[in-house]
């Protein structure tokens, strides 16, 4: 138990707390409270004239059948990368533990992805799904599949999807393996004796055992699809062909600096700050409870 | 009910080094065996190797006369308790005990039936909807031994099951083991290095000294009968005394004080001469040798006396007395034993040089 610090001086602990405080003032704070105070006016696009419009901008958006597909594209996306790439990491970080020989190597690897750029990894991932030159692609056509991103609404999808998942399984990975390492070897040996294979071990003690983790890496995911991504779909679909790969951040960003509709752009970074609030409660309500023995 | 037999059983691992030697053990249907020894013998590699838990680099092991080497540890029929109780600390004791037999496919009603029967032999009744964390030391073992009963093991594996446990509740659980033991007369394999468990559970106790048997014994035999200096000082607490002593034709002789016997079986020259503690009377009238006491722990019933040999050569040793015994340090007391009590051992190979059949005792000692 830590007993709470008493300071001498009156003014220490303010001062202390002064450097996270300024950068929560100055990165979060205001421009989030501006972000609030933009999403009830309505500016012409060259910033000469504004006015107080209330609500409006956002029973606009919710008025807007794009602004609803978005909705739509985002949970398909942020689902589709957040289950993915927590089953691929799950899947190697126990056959991690089983490797013998090379196993630095194979953990190296495996983490490496975490360190390249997202404009790097789109830019890569374009290359290898190119409808002309891409190696992917060709390899798809074999099977049958005119792999054609460009045009294809559900193929950009599915381009994303796995360029966004490429570079979160190696987080995963990591935290999976920790935690399984962190499953004494004794439970494995006692269930093994008590007639249990390594498949049927894995399933009804180790992972029961990391349920904690999942469920925080479930969570990081989500937020990660939600809002890491952009710099993914910029690089490689810029949110088209149509909307298709138009998640809320790429909305956001969309509307207010190309579309230069900054009132609905603002009431939409509002609304998607209002979602991380809940995530970030569900997240403490849940994952501090969860533990499950 | 089975027998197990380890023949020319060795482990090496791949970094050369040799945990265990090729050893040879028969264990009889129903036995409780105990094998002892310092850190490092290799006898938990050589319990985990029963347990199919480490691969055995050569030899044979037979449960029940069928070769069991390269069956997995669920196939093996056999259940283990852990040192750290290594409890599913996810599920409750109920579902603890149950998962064996789950996995084994045993009929709902049958299994409820075993662990409800187990938890009433080891009280356990009351707690068999709680998690692990919610229980005590002594309860999170018996849960333990719990699990190991209901599967109706041909064997059971103890690794050190006490050895977490504070030392009251040590002394309460050796005797409900061995009680348990007893009960359902299921075979039993059980490692320590605690040589009072040892003594105490073993029907048939097995002294192991890095990777090898040094002596297989019913535990008093041990006691009585040391096969080697390791095992004389292993078994027995305090340690028996070790001394470097001289066969001569008239007896043995400490320093330049003589033992009377006779030797006329025996070699002359150098030995290793081994009596207890426990085993060395103060003697105010024709001792053997004197020693001036250095040190002295009372235990209560016994007083320890730590001393050491008077003369050249002097020689450190520990002689047991009565609680109550009066001794200042200092003092210059005399001891002296009696022939039984001796135990020689080879001076270069420290194995037992057996005295008892081929001579005829002088039951006087004399101070020469």
């Amino acid at each position: 138990m830590s007993s709470p610090v008493i300071f001498k001086n009156r003014y220490l602990p303010y001062a202390l707390i002064a450097p996270q405080l300024l950068i929560t003032i100055v990165f979060f704070i205001l421009p989030a409270g501006q972000a609030i105070f933009q999403s009830a006016q309505l500016e012409d696009a060259f910033g000469l004239s504004r006015e107080f419009v209330g609500l409006e901008n956002f029973i606009n958006l919710f008025n807007d059948s794009y602004y609803l597909e978005s909705f739509f594209t985002t949970l398909k996306f942020s689902v589709s990368v957040a289950v993915l790439a927590l089953v691929c990491a799950l899947i190697l970080s126990a056959f991690a533990e089983h490797i013998v020989r090379g196993a630095t190597f194979y953990r190296t690897f495996l983490i490496w992805p975490y360190a390249v750029a997202p404009v790097v990894a789109g830019s890569l991932w374009l290359f290898l799904f190119d409808p002309s030159i891409g190696v992917v692609t060709d390899m798809l056509e074999w099977f049958g599949i005119n792999w054609n991103p460009t045009l294809n609404g559900d193929h950009a999808m599915w381009m994303v999807i796995i360029t966004s998942t490429w570079k979160q399984i190696s987080y995963n990975f990591l935290f999976f393996l920790a935690a399984l390492q962190s499953v004494p070897k004794s439970l494995h040996e006692a269930a093994a004796i008590d007639g249990s294979g390594p498949i049927k071990r894995f399933i009804t003690i180790s992972f029961p055992l990391i349920s904690p983790t999942s469920f925080f890496l479930l969570v990081i995911n989500f937020v990660y699809a939600f809002f890491d991504t952009f710099a993914v779909i910029h690089a490689m679909t810029q949110g088209g062909p149509g909307n298709s790969t138009s998640t809320l951040v790429y909305k956001v960003y969309n509307d207010g600096f190309i579309g230069l509709d900054l009132g609905s752009s603002a009431a939409q970074s509002v609304i998607l700050m209002v979602l991380v609030a809940l995530l970030t409660v569900f997240q403490f309500k849940y994952v501090e409870k969860k533990v499950a023995y | 009910m089975s027998t197990v037999t380890l023949s020319n059983i060795a482990k090496a691992y791949p970094n050369g080094y040799q945990a265990v030697h090729k050893l040879n053990l028969d264990i009889q249907d129903g036995e409780m065996v105990v094998l002892v020894g310092p850190s490092g013998c290799g006898k938990s590699t050589l319990l985990r190797m029963i347990a199919g838990l480490e691969e055995i680099t050569s030899g044979e092991l037979t449960i029940d006369g069928s070769i069991v080497n390269h069956l997995e540890p669920g196939e093996r029929d056999i259940a283990m308790v852990f040192q750290n109780y290594a409890l599913y600390p996810h599920m409750t004791i109920y579902n603890n005990m149950a998962y064996g037999l789950r996995n084994r496919k045993t009929p709902k009603a049958e299994i409820h039936r075993l662990v409800t029967e187990a938890a009433e032999m080891l009280e356990l009744s009351e707690l068999l909807e709680r998690k692990p964390k919610e229980l005590s030391g002594g309860q999170k073992q018996r849960v333990a031994m719990g699990r190991a009963i209901v599967r109706e093991p041909k064997v059971f594996l103890f690794d050190e099951p006490l050895s977490n446990l504070d030392a009251k509740l040590r002394v309460q659980m050796r005797l409900q083991i061995k009680k348990l033991q007893r009960r359902l007369g299921t075979t039993s394999i059980y490692v320590t290095h605690d040589q009072v468990e040892a003594m105490t559970l073993a029907d048939k106790l097995v002294v192991l000294n890095k990777g090898n048997v040094e002596q297989v014994g019913r535990p008093i035999e041990i006691y009585d009968r040391p096969a080697s200096v390791f095992v004389a000082t292993f078994i027995g607490s305090p340690s028996m005394n070790i001394f470097d002593a001289n066969i001569i034709s008239q007896g043995v002789k400490l320093g330049n004080l003589l033992y009377k016997f006779n030797t006329q079986y025996l070699k002359i020259g150098g030995v290793k001469l081994g009596i207890r503690p426990e085993h060395l009377q103060v003697t105010k009238t024709n001792p053997w040798f004197e020693v001036e006491v250095e040190l002295i722990e009372a235990l209560g019933a016994d007083l320890l006396v730590y001393c050491r040999t008077t003369g050249e050569h002097s020689q450190n040793l520990v002689v047991r007395v009565d609680g109550h015994s009066q001794f200042k340090l200092g003092d210059v007391i005399g001891l002296t034993t009696k022939l039984e009590h001796l135990h020689l051992f080879d001076a270069t190979t420290s194995k037992r040089i057996h005295i008892e059949n081929n001579v005829q005792p002088i039951t006087e000692a004399i101070y020469a």
